[in-house]
């Protein structure tokens, strides 16, 4: 039997969810330990779950 | 000068060990030896290396800082090279094969090394 | 006074977009209405009562509506009245490579619906594409693929038409803001509304990923990335159909913009660390030149992958919304999508900023790295 290539993909997505989330999680857990870096520490964030998106992508248009 | 006579003679060998190997390799698995134009493929990389070393060590006072951008112009100059000389031919027959690939892969590929070997002895310099 | 002044001019400018944004649900379907206007009443009883023939039809038409409006257009075609058979909308000018240059005017495609002749030359659309035909516009189909022949071209389309509109825009507004400089250097007019968001740029994005030294060489492409994908992306949201940054030969020509000015201001230590990593043994060096070297085509890749799939899926969920409108038929599943596609769109107008935030800020990065010079090693 074959798996489509589609599957792979949402495994993928899957993953980029994780990862994305995990990036929340501890963005979020860093601003409440120390809220005087927020500026910082939300642009970090935001540059590493794009580049993690854009691997999702990658996936999505790859299929 | 002498640099740039060095780096020459180096590409040349390389080239030509890398070319005394292929055909060995080719006559091992009983294919014919100089076929798809295994001589221009390696003559025209190892041209275009040469032109790109030249480059690469002459370049003026003021561009000394692009000197990588320079390799990757090479790069796109060689697939230039590789479009208008190659593709057609290749494609004759509605496919790459794989020993078409390598017939220019690989002298493509000793004279890419040779290059960045150049690059990082310039940049270490 | 000035910020209060200034946070006015924003809260309006949000305004009105937010108002443009309410429009366009209704503005999109007004073609699709009246088609259900005469069976609307007794529908509102019933959830469910489409039958699944017509059901069908009705899937097909919201795929084939959402399809047309990712597609760039050779006019721009605003909406169709389905009833009087009407389009809505102006024609562009189409010039295509073939046989020397052919220019004339799309109005005489029809809409895709008939053939277009130029200089003995027969042309016809389909999927908005043009191809050569004959005098009666046959297409040659073989396994669903047309299989005529394609000229060059080189057609101000939809797309090409918005973007010179949006560059115009953008000199006029900064050429505006530059002036009220020259009169005080208190600001008015559009430089109001700009400079918050050009010190946001310079502050925020150019100033800590490049540094202070060379950010100032960048500032003039890192702003106008910014705006124009910014603005580009707003009007997308806009009841006009414009969809630039969801073509993907748009974020292709911007990421190789920052593509060829990365490599071009790449300094030695750039390189260096591309090709000979510095302060690691020397097979892992040899390991790392490869991959590094594949990195630097990898990173605008990203880029321009990541603009045109987010922009693109966000159209294509808030198409969808709207579709299920039509598609659930009763008062309180239509009323619930209206409800969602209009949250989406908020959503939206936050992406549209982000998106051209995240660009510039990768674009900055790779700036950075291209001109760090590593005095810390």
């Amino acid at each position: 039997m074959e798996i489509p290539a589609i599957v792979g993909a949402g495994l993928v997505v899957i993953g980029v969810g994780i990862g994305i989330g995990r990036i929340g999680g501890s963005a979020m857990d860093a601003i409440a330990r120390q809220p005087e870096a927020t500026n910082k520490i939300q642009t970090a964030m935001l540059i590493a779950a794009a580049l993690i998106e854009g691997i999702g992508f990658a996936a999505l248009f790859a299929v | 000068m002498s640099d740039l006579f060095k780096y020459i003679v180096q590409i040349i060998l390389v080239c030509l060990v890398t070319l005394g190997v292929h055909i060995m390799v080719l006559a091992f698995m009983d294919k014919p030896l100089f076929d798809n134009q295994i001589i221009t493929a390696y003559a025209g990389n190892v041209a275009l290396a040469v032109l790109i070393v030249m480059g690469l060590l002459k370049v003026p006072e003021t561009l000394q800082n692009s000197r990588g951008f320079l390799f990757l112009l090479g790069s796109f100059l060689k697939f230039g090279f590789f479009f208008l000389a190659f593709y057609s031919n290749f494609k004759v027959d509605g496919a790459i094969q794989r020993i078409e690939f390598f017939a220019f892969f690989i002298p493509y590929a000793a004279a890419l090394v040779m290059e960045t070997k150049c690059l990082i002895d310039r940049l270490s310099k | 006074m000035v910020i209060r002044q200034v946070i006015m001019q924003f809260t309006r400018a949000l305004f009105f977009l937010a108002v443009l944004v309410l429009i366009q649900p209704v503005f999109l379907t007004a073609s699709e209405h009246s088609e259900h206007a005469s069976d609307s009443t007794e529908s509102t009883q019933i959830v469910y009562q489409e039958p699944a023939q017509d059901g069908m039809s009705m899937k097909q038409e919201i795929k084939a509506h959402i399809q047309h409006h990712l597609q760039d257009g050779h006019d721009f075609h605003l909406y169709t009245d389905t009833e009087t058979n009407t389009h809505v909308g102006f024609p562009l000018l189409v010039i295509l490579l073939d046989d020397g240059v052919q220019v004339f005017s799309s109005s005489r495609f029809h809409h895709g619906e008939s053939v277009a002749e130029s200089n003995g030359n027969f042309y016809a659309l389909h999927h908005g594409k043009v191809y050569k035909t004959d005098a009666a516009g046959t297409f040659e189909m073989r396994d669903g693929h047309v299989h005529n022949e394609k000229p060059l071209d080189f057609s101000i389309t939809k797309n090409v038409f918005s973007i010179m509109a949006f560059a115009l825009m953008l000199i006029l507004l900064f050429t505006g803001a530059a002036r009220s400089y020259k009169k005080s250097l208190v600001p008015s007019g559009s430089a109001k509304f700009l400079e918050p968001l050009i010190i946001f740029v310079r502050d925020e994005i150019a100033i800590p990923n490049i540094g202070e030294k060379h950010y100032k060489r960048f500032m003039s492409y890192l702003l106008t990335v910014f705006f124009f994908i910014w603005l580009v992306n707003l009007f997308g949201l806009t009841p006009l159909g414009i969809n630039v940054t969801n073509s993907i030969s748009v974020t292709f020509a911007l990421a190789v913009m920052t593509f060829v000015i990365t490599q071009f201001s790449g300094k030695k230590e750039y390189w260096k660390h591309i090709f000979w990593m510095p302060g690691v043994p020397v097979p892992m060096k040899i390991l790392l030149a490869p991959i590094e070297l594949l990195g630097v085509f990898i990173k605008p890749f990203a880029l321009l992958i990541r603009l045109y799939a987010n922009i693109t899926a966000g159209h294509i969920v808030l198409m969808s919304l709207i579709g299920l409108m039509f598609i659930f038929h009763s008062w309180i599943g239509s009323t619930l999508s209206f409800g969602l596609s209009v949250f989406i769109s908020f959503i939206e107008l936050l992406v549209a900023a982000l998106q051209a935030y995240i660009f510039t800020m990768l674009t900055a990065l790779y700036f950075g790295s291209a001109v760090a010079e590593h005095e810390d090693h």
